[in-house]
């Protein structure tokens, strides 16, 4: 029953709701309550089991864990390697969502389904492959290796295995972006004098750059959390080739479950942080353009 | 800046869009480029932008030719129908944009070209939204905006390609007078692409109807309205009802003195709703048809009535102003004589056009 | 992608010659990147496969363990898979169709396998299933066993490959509304007449894809299943880690063998993908882009 006071039509008794605007369509509890639990059993109680494990033994503990010398020295190598990775995979993968979006040629289809080709893959084939492909009789380190060039068992096939896994994710966020350009704005900027250096500078890349960040922050987050690919180019040797998943195997070998939770908890925290980062990207996109991206 | 368009023709694949145009624009001038979805008008408009370029025949920009300079260096200025504003920048930077890209020899100080951007922002009365995005602008803000950049590099020739047809009815019509207004202060050529007739009207010094690809009529808004050169541009431009029939030869002959006579074919005539006198009782010696009227919009400082002959149950559209409305005190039902002050006769072919003053064989 | 293109065809932007040769330029680097970071491993898988003859080839792959890593990827798959897909669609019903305080929260969980590693994805169902997990010691009481066998290998798969269905069903059926089923229910339809003869027809692409993404990754996921396994051969062991451990054992002919059979699936999975996108336009959506809510 609705009071009307003044210009206010004020509903008695409600105040906060569960469901902000209800809906004539069924199955809301039903398809809810399987997704919750759904959520709980695979995501939320293996998550906050996994916290609380690294927590246990407090955060003294916790801290010596991740930050004893071999755990420092694989941090080093696996954000530093992702690093290079997601700047490797931002150049290469603007290239390719430039020439997929805005040109037409002869191939373009295949070269567009095979942008796929890291994320259908699996991990295991591509590490594997790698390797062969640039160990030092490989097909391509054969070439590498006399000039001095070490790519497999170095940093440098970490960061390669890291790019091959990372750059869709750049070539997949900006693409759209390209794609949906008005080509109007173009037009526009033509019509004012702009020549087309200037267009692409001033035009194109500021509104493609908020993607080409996500997508590298993207690809950052993959390479920094890869295994399959990235332990057979790796060398794995502790201090210097190791990265922080390979640790968290080889401390579950040794049975060292306190030090594998507290690295996996640590590993958590980068990853809850990049997502963060993400998010806050694309609020601040969306805030400023209104639109998605 | 003048400009002439001679003999320009544009195909698209199997389409033509445009077929041997040719114009000629006088300096200063707002002309309208009038016409359905198709008709080629906003291709002839790119054309002179150097957006498009033509298959064949020429665009001279004050005497000089254009047709194959690249938009960016023809001097004119472009808005669009959905604003191509640069989402990424603020107002300023919009405005600021063609200032700032300008080649170093020419290009103005910065000081300068704050100095330009808030003279235009003032221009559309948007100074205070500098800082702003377009995201938080409304259409009819952002389409003002959109003007005031293409005016900033102070253009020779405006062009403007629907520019309105995105907003709603009561901004429309705002920002056409204001676009009128800006006009007359600034004189700068403008060309004004449109589909609705009663913006070209309004708006424009010369209005020109196109119609797949042709140029149909030239001329000034009342020119059109009261000549239309061919039927196409007698439906384009208002409403209109239709009378088939057949010519009488002493019509003719009274009217023209012409041999005429011997022509004796079915014609159609058009009559504006306006144009019909309605009357209870028949006038001695007038020709008219006997209606009946089925419905009355009263709504609005015009009446509108719709009628069906009795003879041939054929709808007929009326408009009375509200006084002799009143002073008809029609309802629906009720039956009323009816017939055309003046009436426009065509040809099957179209082409020529008889005006006849007082009524005529129905 | 769908292969829209933003090809501008108006005058202006029609490239002067040397536009042209710049244009040519980059399409060629495209192309090299292809053929050389993404088409030669995948060559290489065969051409290792098969560098000692087609006789071996065919006898590796038709050992007892690979065929049994086989069988058992085939399971996994199995049974992951739908289970994701009847998530997908209640969890993208929840959402899209009905409006409710924490949706953000939903489907940031949601996105979570996306941004975590696969190895502390393994770790965290050895945290609640293992020995010393949550359930260790009530499982090790009625003899079941999780961790080291196939539930936890599903449990894994499951985790790593959930997000897929319902994110690709989330923008789709967000942009599709509800009105549809509005209508079907205004009609008398009860709510699965209104899933089974409005919803299901109009996302059946969507679905399609999303399902084809979540298995490409349920066959090859590597580090998860790795940490899980215990890497029992004949029993716990799935293809891509029967890959590594004939690699490991240096019988790479054989592990390229066996890679070769998931790279075949690889190339599948993106020749379907494709032939949706073309004949349907459904896209993928970018990893852990921010799903509208």
């Amino acid at each position: 029953m609705a009071i009307v006071q003044g210009n206010q039509i004020r509903k008695p008794g409600r105040r906060w709701s569960f469901v902000t605007k209800s809906s004539p369509l069924p199955g809301f509890r039903l398809s809810l309550g399987f997704t919750m639990v759904y959520l709980t059993v695979i995501v939320l109680i293996p998550l906050v089991a996994t916290l609380l494990h690294a927590a246990r033994g407090g955060f003294g503990v916790f801290l010596h864990t991740v930050t004893a010398p071999r755990v420092l020295a694989s941090y080093r190598v696996t954000l530093g390697s992702s690093a290079a990775a997601a700047l490797l995979s931002a150049i290469f993968g603007m290239l390719l969502a430039w020439v997929l979006a805005r040109y037409t040629f002869p191939g373009k289809r295949i070269l567009d389904a095979l942008v796929d080709l890291p994320f259908a893959l699996p991990t295991a084939v591509a590490g594997i492959s790698l390797t062969a492909l640039y160990a030092e009789h490989g097909w391509i380190g054969r070439y590498l290796e006399p000039h001095g060039i070490h790519v497999a068992f170095t940093p440098l096939g970490i960061v390669l295995a890291m790019s091959f896994v990372g750059f869709p994710f750049v070539v997949r966020s900006v693409q759209p972006v390209l794609e949906d350009l008005d080509p109007a704005m173009e037009e526009a900027a033509a019509s004012l004098g702009a020549n087309a250096w200037q267009r692409t500078t001033r035009i194109i890349l500021p509104v493609a750059f908020p993607a080409l960040l996500t997508g590298s922050a993207l690809a950052f987050a993959r390479a920094a959390g890869e295994y399959g690919s990235v332990i057979f180019i790796a060398g794995n040797m502790p201090m210097k080739t190791e990265i922080t998943a390979l640790l968290i195997v080889t401390k579950l070998e040794e049975y060292d479950y306190a030090g594998a939770a507290a690295i996996a908890g640590a590993m958590l925290a980068l990853s809850f942080t990049i997502m963060l980062v993400v998010n806050l990207l694309q609020w601040w996109i969306q805030r400023r353009e209104g639109r998605r991206v | 800046m003048s400009i002439q368009i001679k003999n320009i023709s544009k195909q698209f694949g199997s389409f033509t869009a445009l077929s041997d145009v040719s114009m000629t624009i006088e300096a200063g001038e707002l002309v309208a480029l009038l016409g359905p979805s198709g008709s080629g008008k906003t291709t002839l408009l790119r054309i002179i932008a150097g957006l498009e370029s033509p298959d064949g025949g020429s665009i001279l920009l004050h005497g000089e030719q254009a047709t194959r300079q690249s938009a960016s260096r023809r001097g004119i200025g472009f808005v669009f129908q959905h604003y191509a504003l640069f989402r990424h920048m603020t107002i300023f930077e919009n405005v600021a944009f063609g200032l700032r890209v300008q080649a170093a020899a020419n290009k103005p100080s910065r000081a300068e070209i704050r100095e330009r951007v808030q003279e235009l922002l003032k221009l559309v009365q948007l100074d205070s939204f500098a800082k702003m995005y377009p995201e938080q602008l409304s259409g009819g803000q952002r389409q003002r905006v959109a003007l005031a950049r293409a005016l900033a590099v102070r253009p020779k020739v405006l062009l403007l390609d629907e520019p309105f047809s995105a907003l709603d009815a009561k901004v429309r019509k705002e920002l056409r007078d204001w676009l009128r207004r800006i006009h007359d202060e600034l004189h700068v050529t403008t060309v004004l692409v449109t589909h609705d007739q009663e913006e070209a009207l309004e708006v424009a010094d010369t209005v020109a109807i196109l119609d797949h690809g042709k140029v149909e009529q030239i001329g000034t808004p009342q020119a059109v309205y009261d000549h239309p050169a061919s039927p196409f541009v007698y439906d384009f431009l208002g409403d209109v009802n239709l009378f088939h029939g057949r010519l009488l030869a002493e019509l003719s002959l009274d009217k023209r003195g012409n041999n005429i006579a011997e022509r004796v074919e079915s014609v159609i005539g058009f009559v504006r709703p306006h144009e019909l006198e309605l009357s209870r009782d028949l006038p001695e010696g007038q020709k008219a048809v006997l209606a009946s009227v089925v419905r009355i919009h009263a709504a609005g400082p015009h009446v509108r009535l719709e009628l069906r002959i009795t003879g041939n149950g054929r709808p007929v559209a009326a408009e009375l102003n509200r006084r002799r409305y009143e002073q008809l005190a029609l309802t629906p039902g009720e039956f009323v004589f009816v017939w055309p002050q003046s009436i426009r006769l065509f040809d099957n072919a179209g082409a020529s056009s008889l005006l006849i003053d007082q009524g005529g064989g129905i | 992608m769908s292969g829209r293109s933003n090809v501008p065809s108006s005058a202006i932007l029609q490239p002067t010659v040397p536009q042209r040769m710049g244009r040519v330029a980059l399409i060629l680097l495209a192309l090299l990147f292809l053929g050389g970071f993404l088409i030669l491993p995948v060559v290489a898988v065969f051409a290792q496969a098969l560098s000692q003859g087609w006789k071996l080839y065919f006898e590796s792959i038709r050992q007892e363990d690979v065929l049994s890593a086989l069988r058992l990827t085939a399971l996994v798959a199995s049974i992951a898979v739908p289970l994701n897909v009847v998530f997908g669609i209640a969890a993208s019903w929840a959402i899209t169709r009905f409006d409710f305080h924490g949706k953000s929260l939903l489907i940031t969980l949601i996105d979570i396998p996306l941004s975590v590693s696969p190895v502390v994805a393994g770790m965290m169902y050895v945290e609640v299933f293992g020995l010393h997990g949550w359930l260790g010691p009530w499982l090790q009481e009625h003899n079941l066993h999780v961790i080291f066998a196939v539930p936890g290998i599903v449990l894994a798969t499951v985790f790593v490959t959930f997000p897929f269905v319902a994110r690709e069903l989330i923008p789709f059926m967000q942009a599709q509304g509800s009105d549809e089923e509005t209508a079907a229910v205004v009609l008398g339809a009860n709510g699965w007449s209104v899933f089974w003869r409005v919803t299901l027809p109009n996302i059946k692409w969507a679905l399609l894809y999303g399902t084809i993404l979540a298995a490409s990754r349920s066959i090859g996921e590597f580090g998860a299943v790795s940490v899980v396994s215990g890497h029992i051969r004949g029993q716990t062991t799935t293809l891509p880690l029967e890959v590594e451990m004939l690699y490991n054992e240096y019988s790479f002919t054989a592990a390229f063998a066996a890679a070769s059979l998931l790279t075949l699936a690889a190339i599948v999975t993106l020749v379907i993908k494709k032939m949706i996108e073309v004949t349907s336009g459904v896209h993928p959506v970018p990893e852990e882009e921010e799903v509208e809510s």
